[in-house]
């Protein structure tokens, strides 16, 4: 019965033309600035999120710091990464890495230039001099601006993925470092700021420099790369830090743990806010059946997209809000024109009653109109909306064009059903009101 | 098309009121016994107002006596919900109105077919031929894409004529449908109407002023300040020996 009420309100529609395109050019416009508007929205969200992922910013980044207090050796930190690693690799992270702080204290070190700048040819330490820095400053080109501390964090090559700082110079660590005679670290910014002295006046300059602490660390580390810092390499430790590989961390003997054992940081994409607090409290249960006493987990949120994703989301609002209410004027429109023609269509209706059509196929039928005319408003209005869509990828407006066309598409299949909504929103009285038409009144019309 | 499945209807002791806006109630028919074979002609004679038309739509439906019971096919009509109703109109009653009652926007072809729509799992292409089949019948056939308003009222009439046969009906009620034309036109429609109903073999309820067009019907009654009673002159009696 429905077919061939669908068929029947097609026939309707036909039949009175100009009404069905006056009321689905008014859906049309609805639906065109609906699918713009919501379109603009998502093309900025879109063009943001790329422009954070550019510069690192991650739809979420999780840390959790393992912080015991007391020094857990070589072992103790090995295990507490791999169960804080294999706890956060459950939440559906699409990167994640081990960094665990091998070292965290250091004073005045000395830095000594390689032959070579090449990391891949870095000969071991013995190659390299030490400094007397009781030395006079100024006869020593070696010897550092100041005392510095030089935490070193055993991290996995993916940190940098995860970390999403930019490099400032030289490279990243890379999975075959581990297996160099010489360790290689990268320094981020701020301790290659340290590092630097009248020998080394520039960040690039303090490649294939060697760090040496003889008390400290058993090899000399080589400078490889300097990456910049923000806010995860914060969230890790201070600023000043240096990263070795991971395999590479039993060849340090830190003289002075000072428990602060292990930082996890994965890339949870949207879900960062949720499994923070889940994941630090899960962690910290797996880590006490593993036999650390008391173990002081924080799980902490790093995400910058999401801090953005919060204004961002304040102006997706007002603009669905704009969207809305002109998919409501589309919609009084719809009902406006609905209720007129089940007023002129009473007799009609009656008549249909009298020759067998049940009041839920009259509802039906002006039901179906309502849709129908909405239907193909809202496809001409896509189809608008698209075309419009492709003048601007190929005038190249900024956005649109890296973004071509699929940031329209969301809106555009929201937009369709939105007009069918509206459709049956708009014919939804008008077919109640069929159904109380009384049979006798209207055919006494 | 002929076979119909004949419908008794039978009013028992019926009485139709209606309220009036200044409270008082009107009393339209009283304590109505009339019963409808199936086949038969009946012409229902009656001043305006006297409740020709009340009657016509009990008999199809349209409305319940306020007292008293209206059995279709045995089955009281008070029992009836809406949806068999629907379903009973559209099987087993045509109707035929004064006025037509065509949809303006809709060709000859398509107002006949209507029934069709409603009430019958045919498929559109067997719908608009059985439509076109009667519309030929009632010998517009080469009418069938006009709309109401391009036909005459005699035209219109034979096409609400056809609209009521086209599903084989087992009764047609009629409320004066020679009462918009004139007489020649009006012989001319209530010609086609009981032909066709005659062809079919469904009863016909026939509402009418014109004396002359009821003797056409097998039996007459006259509703009269409420009450119907048989009037001498039908068909039936004249055959009667």
């Amino acid at each position: 019965m429905t077919g061939r009420l669908v068929r029947e309100a097609v026939v309707e529609l036909r039949r009175n033309l100009v009404r069905t395109l006056l009321t689905a050019s008014g859906v049309t416009v609805a639906v065109m600035a609906f699918t713009l508007v919501a379109g603009v929205g998502e093309i900025a969200r879109n063009s943001i999120t790329a422009d954070l992922e550019g510069v690192g910013g991650r739809a979420g980044t999780v840390a959790l710091t393992l912080d015991t207090g007391a020094p857990l050796g070589e072992l103790g930190a090995a295990r507490a990464a791999d169960v804080m690693q294999e706890r956060l690799g459950r939440y559906g992270s699409s990167a994640g890495s081990r960094a665990v702080l091998a070292t965290t204290e250091t004073v005045r070190r000395d830095v000594a230039p390689l032959p070579s700048k090449d990391p891949d040819e870095l000969p071991c330490g013995s190659s390299t001099s030490s400094v007397d820095l009781s030395a006079d400053p100024d006869q020593s080109v070696f010897a550092v601006a100041s005392p510095c501390t030089l935490p070193v964090y055993a991290v996995d090559p993916e940190l940098l993925d995860v970390m999403g700082a930019p490099m400032v110079a030289g490279r990243w660590l890379r999975p075959d470092d581990a297996r160099s005679t010489a360790v290689p670290v990268v320094v981020s910014k701020a301790l290659a700021t340290q590092l630097r002295d009248l020998a080394h006046p520039t960040l690039e300059s303090l490649l294939g420099s060697v760090i040496r602490d003889e008390e400290l660390v058993q090899q000399p580390l080589v400078v490889v790369g300097v990456v910049g810092d923000n806010a995860v390499t914060g969230a890790l430790g201070e600023p000043g830090a240096g990263f070795v590989p991971f395999e590479a961390r039993t060849r340090f003997t830190p003289t002075r743990d000072r428990g602060t054992v292990t930082a996890m940081a994965v890339m949870a994409p949207g879900g960062a806010e949720r499994i923070a607090d889940q994941a630090a409290g899960d962690a910290r249960a797996l880590l006490t059946q593993a036999g650390f006493s008391r173990p002081a987990v924080s799980g902490e949120r790093i995400d910058e997209a999401g801090a953005l994703g919060g204004a961002l989301r304040a102006l997706n609002l007002v603009l669905l809000g704009i969207a809305l209410v002109t998919m409501g004027l589309g919609a009084i429109g719809v009902l406006n024109v609905s209720l007129m023609t089940v007023r002129q269509r009473v007799r009609e209706f009656g008549l249909r009653r009298a020759v067998g059509a049940r009041p839920r196929d009259l509802a039906v039928l002006v039901l179906c109109e309502s849709v129908q005319v909405t239907l193909i408003g809202g496809l001409v209005g896509v189809g608008l909306a698209l075309l419009v869509g492709v003048v601007l990828t190929l005038v190249g407006v900024d956005g649109v064009r890296d973004l071509g066309l699929v940031g329209i598409v969301r809106p555009a299949a929201l937009g369709l059903l939105v007009a069918v909504a509206t459709g049956v929103a708009g014919g939804l009285v008008p077919a109640l009101r069929s159904v109380r038409v009384s049979v006798l009144d209207a055919l006494r019309r | 098309m002929t076979g119909v499945r004949p419908v008794d209807l039978q009013l028992v002791g019926c009485s139709k009121h209606f309220a009036q806006p200044d409270g008082s109630v009107l009393d339209v028919l009283s304590d109505v016994e009339l019963t409808v074979q199936g086949g038969e002609t009946v012409a229902v004679l009656g001043r305006s107002g006297s409740g020709k038309s009340t009657l016509l739509n009990i008999l199809g439906l349209l409305t319940d006596p306020s007292e008293g019971t209206y059995l279709v096919d045995g089955r009281p009509s008070h029992e009836l919900d809406e949806e068999e109703r629907c379903r009973l109109r559209g099987e087993r009653f045509g109707f035929v109105f004064q006025d037509y009652v065509l949809m303006e926007r809709r060709t000859a072809l398509e107002n006949v077919a209507a029934p069709l729509l409603h009430a019958s799992d045919a498929a559109y292409r067997d719908r608009i031929s059985t439509a076109h089949d009667m519309l030929a019948r009632v010998g517009l056939a080469d009418r069938a894409r006009s709309y109401p308003w391009q036909l005459s009222g005699g035209q219109q009439q034979r096409v609400a004529v056809a609209r009521a046969l086209v599903r084989g009906p087992s009764v047609v009620l009629a409320d004066e449908p020679t009462g918009s034309l004139d007489i020649d036109t009006g012989a001319e429609v209530l010609d086609v109407l009981l032909g066709l109903a005659g062809e079919q073999g469904c009863s016909l309820v026939l509402v009418t002023h014109d004396e002359r067009l009821s003797t056409l019907a097998d039996r007459r009654l006259v509703v009269e300040q409420g009450c119907v009673r048989p009037l001498a002159g039908g068909r039936a009696e004249a055959a009667l020996p």
